[in-house]
């Protein structure tokens, strides 16, 4: 049994490899994301308080705290992932900050509000929420569920090479 | 200890929220223009200029400037929904288009009139964002907030797309 830099105890069994391999690429993949994410919110959070004003769905003494906060939880979410910190805790945020944006974007999608997607860029008119950027969550999300179900549900189950992990 | 890496996810994840939140009131105190913990967002409040004039136009004082002529309705909606209706001669110029779209426009806008954005919805701020973005060019401009609604429950005259 050999011993990663970061803790993980990988068992010579080839199906272990490959789920670490894309545990570290979806980590990878996730973090270099949430991270680019947080850039421009940091920088203009006015900006991002309007987008996230525009969805319409929190209350508006909700709406400058998540502003402030959320870009810098994106960064802290994305900067552990790629380090490995935390990952349980890591894994569950990322998962539910992934599926309440698919869902505030589907929902309003379907109630045809015509929302700035608010994801990337802060600027208003930069990128139009539609169903690609559905899309892109979704896909992201397989990368998120992918690390709950080795994080969580099938730790135990597999060789080895997950039991020391992360804790 | 399967229910253990439940319990350590819960509190790592609070751990980072504790932190994030932390953070990032700290970050935000420090910049040059810190935004208030609690803004105010109400429709009143985000459509007053920083020099603390109203833009928001009454339906009734629309009516007039329409009725003599004497302004440019602007649709800030997607032109789908201003295909499906929109004010009588109002002109399209959705918002997400903006750049793409306003050189085609400016012709058709009479610089001496002044401009009234409008979108659907109480609090649909397209239009606001529009406004902000004519008074940025040096027009005058004016909101009808909830515009389509009052529009049509006013019985005023709009154009429909054919059925």
């Amino acid at each position: 049994m050999r011993k990663t830099k970061d803790g993980l105890n990988i068992a010579g069994n080839r199906a272990d490899k490959v789920i670490l391999i894309i545990h570290y690429i979806s980590r990878w993949i996730l973090g270099i994301v949430f991270i680019y994410a947080s850039y421009d919110k940091i920088l203009y959070p006015e900006q991002f308080a309007s987008a996230v004003y525009n969805y319409q769905i929190l209350a508006d003494i909700l709406i400058n705290i998540t502003a402030i906060v959320l870009p810098w939880l994106e960064l802290i979410l994305g900067i552990f992932l790629i380090f490995g910190v935390f990952v349980p805790g890591t894994v569950i945020l990322i998962n539910f900050l992934l599926v309440i944006f698919t869902t505030a974007l589907v929902f309003n999608l379907y109630r045809g509000i015509d929302v700035n997607c608010g994801c990337f860029s802060a600027a208003p008119g930069a990128t139009p929420a539609d169903i690609w950027t559905v899309a892109r969550d979704i896909s992201l999300m397989l990368f998120s569920f992918y690390l709950f179900f080795y994080t969580f549900i099938k730790r135990n189950d597999i060789q080895g090479s997950f039991k020391k992990i992360y804790s | 200890m399967k229910n253990n890496i439940y319990s350590i996810g819960i509190k790592q994840s609070l751990t980072i929220i504790v932190l994030s939140v932390f953070i990032s009131l700290v970050f935000n105190f420090f910049r040059s223009a810190p935004l208030p913990i609690v803004g105010k967002w109400d429709v009143e409040s985000r459509l007053t200029t920083d020099a603390g004039k109203s833009m928001v136009i009454s339906f009734d004082d629309a009516v007039s400037l329409f009725e003599q002529n004497a302004a440019v309705f602007v649709d800030a909606r997607n032109v789908d929904q201003y295909e499906y209706g929109h004010i009588k001669g109002a002109i399209s110029l959705p918002w997400h288009d903006l750049q793409e779209r306003f050189m085609d426009v400016l012709p058709e806008i009479d610089p001496d009139m002044p401009v009234v954005t409008y979108c659907d919805g109480e609090s649909c701020s397209l239009s606001h964002d529009l406004a902000l973005f004519f008074k940025d060019m040096g027009f005058q401009v004016y909101v009808l907030v909830n515009g389509w609604s009052v529009w049509k429950a006013g019985s005023m005259p709009v154009e429909v797309k054919a059925q």
